[in-house]
């Protein structure tokens, strides 16, 4: 977890961002060098109660007095495979930090909550996606999240709540997506399994873009919206596309395994007109160059 | 004749085996069209509402509408109707790329089971899609072209130099459905987003397509340039047609190689038996040869001349391998035709219901 602290026009702000991996780090990124500053890190033990209450405690003393406090829950390691225990677990989580969160008093009233649901489990299956869309998961992993979005909105607090789609890039440490995985199996020579079909279309979003985005709004304390924010490209893109894109950027032949019963193969995509004002997502091959760059740079450096 | 209501009626006994309709997807690269834009989307609008009010089991789910640095006023006018209908979505190039471009980027933003792309100057009739797509159903197609009828430009010139352009070009590349290829087409989604996936400045598009699917079929129909007939103006100027026809060269794997290698042996082979001719001539009938050094000579040039072109051959088709590899010709492709039998079975449905109608 980071914290950072900082003071403007007179007030004092602080932003607490739980979880470092693909997005939380980006968003904490962004924050570092918005603010000019690294912030504070804080080990939040995920697996033991009696930690993350101290924590929390040691928290509470670091953002008393502040006229607002953001809490931004970027730590979702659940996945579309996830059972019901898991996401269980998982929202237990996000219910101590909303807890939490309530019994913050900053100057403004109440603390603002950045939810990270996610757009896949969700609306698993529907194309296009609309704003008015209704979410219909088919798995834990949707139930779970939707069960997160559900119990922050019933609390006072500031629910600001982002759905995105299927999160790309690269960072040291964080869990690998599609993308990545491809890149760096196609760098190694070694196969990349593919839980969908090679025509499987979906919408891949940018970690960056979704870092800069959450980032800006925390900063310019951004009006709540009038419903969850759905963060997709609004251009489709099959998997097929992504291993050509991949095999252009790469130069090199990309191993594949398809599974034979694939698990993760529902169609899904996103109307332009359902994403929020203000959201400019990376071109979908800009983006992956930005990732290979990263990440390949990582290996060289390894190596 | 057939009500709406009598297909209606009809049709709503395959309801029940619908898991949802099968998406559609509609590309248009806009250049000058102005003009155009606003009655081809109300007769778009016109089919998607048709398709929902029969209950027909496909939508017509978006309509992309690629603005390819247009020289009018198209980009208002697709921003304009993006705020108007919800289904279309508007795309804007950064610089004039062609409409090859611009179809292939217009390709890669959809999401459709079934992808159509058509031009912007109403020469390509809407209400004709369901055909498109009940050919591609029936005949288990995949790709499906609009194969005009008659002049589309009213200059027979024109019509006939671009007919016999794609007939030397299908014998040269012995793809014998390239004089089929027009910009009117309906191809399955996942074949086209794969083909325009790995299409790259050089390569034709409707090339690529046959690198993922020799299912092509055709439907008839009148298809006029109203534009060209209008104002002797076309979408296309000489310099694009001149740059078509070398991306379409480019990316075809050339039969007349094969010729090449095929000729450098035959001529090969001829000059061997000239040779023992020759030989057998000097050594047996000596008094037969008038003029010496003369047919050795023709053999030795025959030889190596045979020779350099059949080696000239073999490093062509090997570099047309390569080339094929580098612009990403695939191994294999899979795909799911499952949806079909539902969509033949309602056009069925529709026909039955027309026929017990009329």
């Amino acid at each position: 977890m980071r914290v950072f602290v900082w003071e403007t026009g007179g007030k004092r702000r602080a932003v607490a961002v739980f979880g470092l991996g693909l997005v939380g780090g980006a968003i904490a990124e962004t924050f570092t060098r918005r603010l000019d500053r690294p912030g504070r890190d804080l080990n939040y033990p995920w697996g033991d109660a009696a930690g993350r209450a101290e924590i929390r405690r040691d928290l509470s003393d670091l953002l008393s007095g502040s006229d607002s406090v953001d809490i931004v829950w970027s730590a979702g390691r659940s996945g579309f495979g996830s059972d019901t225990q898991t996401m269980a677990t998982e929202t237990g989580l996000v219910r101590e930090l909303v807890d939490f969160s309530q019994s913050l008093t900053p100057g403004d009233g109440a603390a603002s909550f950045h939810l990270l649901s996610s757009a896949g489990g969700l609306f698993e299956g529907i194309s296009p996606i609309e704003r008015g869309s209704v979410p219909c998961p088919l798995r834990p992993y949707g139930t779970g999240k939707e069960a997160q979005e559900a119990l922050l909105s019933k609390t006072e607090l500031r629910a600001h709540i982002y759905r995105p789609s299927s999160v790309y890039g690269y960072r040291r440490g964080a869990r690998l997506g599609l993308v990545a995985a491809l890149l760096r199996n196609a760098q190694e020579g070694s196969v990349t399994r593919i839980a969908g079909a090679n025509d499987t279309v979906r919408d891949y979003v940018l970690a960056e873009d979704m870092g800069q985005f959450i980032a800006a709004r925390v900063l310019a304390a951004a009006p709540l919206p009038p419903a969850p924010l759905l963060l997709a490209s609004g251009r489709p893109a099959a998997i097929g596309e992504i291993v050509a894109i991949v095999r252009r950027i790469v130069e090199r032949p990309v191993l594949l395994q398809y599974a034979t019963a694939p698990d993760n193969a529902r169609h899904m995509s996103f109307r332009p007109s359902a994403l929020p004002k203000g959201w400019r997502p990376t071109a979908l091959e800009t983006g992956i160059r930005l990732t290979a760059r990263s990440l390949l740079g990582d290996l060289r450096a390894a190596a | 004749m057939a009500t709406v209501a009598d297909i209606a009626d009809h049709v709503h006994e395959d309801e029940d085996d619908r898991a949802g309709s099968v998406p559609v997807s509609v590309v248009v690269p806009v250049y000058a069209g102005a003009d155009y834009l606003e009655e081809l989307i109300a007769s778009l609008a016109a089919v998607r509402d048709e398709w929902a009010r029969t209950v027909a089991p496909m939508a017509l789910s978006e309509v992309v509408l690629v603005d390819d640095a247009a020289i009018d006023r198209s980009p208002e006018i697709v921003d304009a109707l993006a705020e108007r209908y919800p289904w279309v979505v508007p795309l804007h190039l950064s610089r004039n790329y062609g409409q090859h471009a611009a179809t292939i980027a217009g390709i890669l933003h959809t999401a459709g089971a079934w992808v159509v792309t058509m031009d912007e100057d109403l020469q390509h009739p809407p209400e004709r899609i369901a055909e498109l797509l009940e050919t591609a159903t029936r005949q288990g197609a995949d790709i499906v072209y609009a194969r005009p009828e008659g002049a589309v430009h009213g200059a027979a010139m024109r019509d006939r130099g671009s007919r016999g352009f794609k007939r030397i070009m299908s014998f040269v590349t012995n793809d014998p459905n390239l004089p089929l290829y027009n910009s009117f087409r309906l191809l399955r989604g996942p074949i086209a987003r794969a083909a325009a996936s790995v299409c790259g400045h050089d390569t034709y598009f409707d090339v690529n397509l046959s690198w993922f699917s020799q299912r092509v079929a055709a439907v008839s129909m009148v298809l006029e340039d109203l534009r060209f007939q209008r104002t002797g103006r076309s979408g296309y100027s000489f310099r694009s047609l001149v740059s078509h026809a070398l991306r379409m060269l480019f990316s075809s794997h050339l039969k007349i190689l094969r010729l090449g290698s095929l000729t450098g042996i035959i001529v090969l082979s001829l000059s061997g038996l000239g040779g023992l001719w020759v030989l057998a001539a000097r050594l047996f009938y000596p008094e037969t040869i008038t003029q010496a050094g003369w047919a050795s000579l023709i053999v030795a040039v025959a030889f190596f001349g045979g020779l350099t072109i059949f080696l000239l051959g073999i490093t062509l088709q090997y570099l047309s391998t390569l080339t094929l590899r580098a612009h990403g010709r695939p191994v294999f492709f899979t795909v799911d035709r499952s949806d079909d039998a539902l969509l033949a079975r309602w056009f069925a449905g529709s026909d039955r219901a027309r026929a017990k109608a009329g």
